[in-house]
């Protein structure tokens, strides 16, 4: 009855760890994925704020400007 | 009876040959294509590093966003992030520093792509539609008033620059212009001009005056003769359109297809890949001349740009902006 009980409980310490493992590897997973996409966007983000910003809104080549960085961005930082 | 057996074991052994011969006659076209185009592609290029510049201990560069060398064999770099001009000997020593921040004469706000001639250095302005002018001694010489900020640019003369613009008329133009910002000449190339920023190109010139065109929003590399006549157009990686997204009011392309072109001296033809490609900002496809794909090879860490020496020397960017690297290209054949 006893060795039954522990067979119980191993086997429980063994699920516990397999499922342990599951989430740990989840975790690196989404980390990894989030780092790899904490880029994509940025620039068009970027381009929103440039676009939005009273300096350059008051002008009417603003919009080319913001254009500008965009393309340098794209180049530069994502990619 | 034994007919009958002798029927189905010709049937059984038949059909299966049949499939066999079938699968064959399906695989091996496959197979001879890859083969053809495996032979097509012959010419291998791997990277030897012969000189780095800047590290996070010595401060050299912060930011590098432009290289050129010069017939001296110096090498000028554009640090955005120190907004300066600098200069190094072919040992990687820093010779001299010009800039710092400002709209003054020979100051930056936002110093971004470089290129030379004899006796000049030409910077571009990121947000102002001006090209700085510096003699080697790092001194500013004078501006060249634009109309519009340059998307990308080359350096044909001491007055005469060929520049990629970007303007809200989508004019799909390369501007030849003088000293003094005067198209002296215009090439017209066949952009697309749906939305925005696809018809940005970066563009490099041969020593007969012939363009060559990386769009930077298309699956598209051009070749045009000094007259403007298109002599051919190739996409390498089969992208009919890349995805673009509202923003504000603009429709703009999200995914940047080539970043860079480059040129060495024998007018083969160096193509940096973007996030696109393979290995994203690190392909860097070869063509000939005649437009025909040589090989691809792939730099060590992603770079925005590539730049090729009269010596063939080739330069990218390491740490992120930190480094400056050059490499010798060692071309050899595939058996």
């Amino acid at each position: 009855m006893r060795r039954n009980q522990m067979k119980v409980r191993d086997s429980r310490k063994g699920t516990n760890a397999k499922g342990w493992i599951f989430v740990i590897l989840f975790c690196v997973l989404f980390c990894s994925l989030f780092a790899v996409n904490a880029h994509a966007g940025e620039c068009e983000n970027a381009l929103v704020r440039c676009i939005n910003d009273p300096y350059w809104h008051a002008t009417l080549a603003g919009p080319v400007y913001c254009a500008t960085g965009y393309l340098f961005c794209k180049k530069y930082v994502e990619g | 009876m034994i007919g009958d057996r002798m029927r189905v074991l010709w049937e059984a052994v038949f059909c299966g040959n049949f499939l066999i011969f079938a699968v064959m006659m399906l695989v091996v076209p496959f197979l001879s294509a890859g083969g053809a185009r495996h032979s097509k592609q012959t010419l291998k290029i791997s990277l030897e590093e012969v000189l780095s510049i800047g590290s996070l201990e010595d401060g050299a560069l912060f930011q590098w966003v432009g290289v050129v060398s010069d017939s001296q064999k110096f090498i000028y770099v554009t640090d955005a992030m120190d907004y300066a001009l600098k200069k190094f000997d072919s040992e990687g020593k820093l010779v001299k520093r010009a800039g710092g921040k400002g709209q003054g004469p020979g100051e930056f706000s936002a110093p971004r792509l470089l290129d030379c001639s004899e006796k000049y250095l030409f910077v571009t302005e990121q947000y102002m539609p001006v090209i700085k002018v510096f003699d080697k001694d790092l001194r500013h010489r004078f501006d060249i008033p634009l109309r519009a900020p340059v998307g990308d640019m080359k350096v044909l003369a001491d007055d005469l620059v060929a520049v990629a613009v970007l303007t809200a008329r989508r004019t799909s133009a390369v501007l030849f212009c003088n000293r003094k910002g005067e198209v002296v000449r215009k090439l017209e190339f066949s952009g697309d001009v749906e939305s925005v920023l696809m018809d940005m190109v970066s563009l490099d010139l041969d020593a007969q005056g012939n363009l060559y065109l990386a769009y930077n929003f298309a699956d598209r590399i051009e070749k045009y003769s000094r007259s403007g006549k298109r002599m051919w157009s190739r996409n390498l990686l089969g992208i009919k359109k890349v995805e673009r997204k509202k923003v504000s009011s603009f429709v703009v392309p999200t995914e940047i297809v080539y970043k860079d072109i480059a040129m060495d001296g024998s007018g083969n033809v160096y193509v940096l890949g973007g996030e696109l490609s393979k290995k994203r900002s690190r392909d860097v496809y070869v063509l000939s001349p005649d437009g025909k794909h040589l090989a691809t090879f792939t730099l060590p860490e992603s770079s925005h740009c590539i730049y090729i020496d009269a010596d063939k020397f080739l330069y990218t960017r390491a740490n992120e902006g930190i480094t400056l690297k050059k490499y010798r290209m060692v071309l050899s054949r595939e058996k």
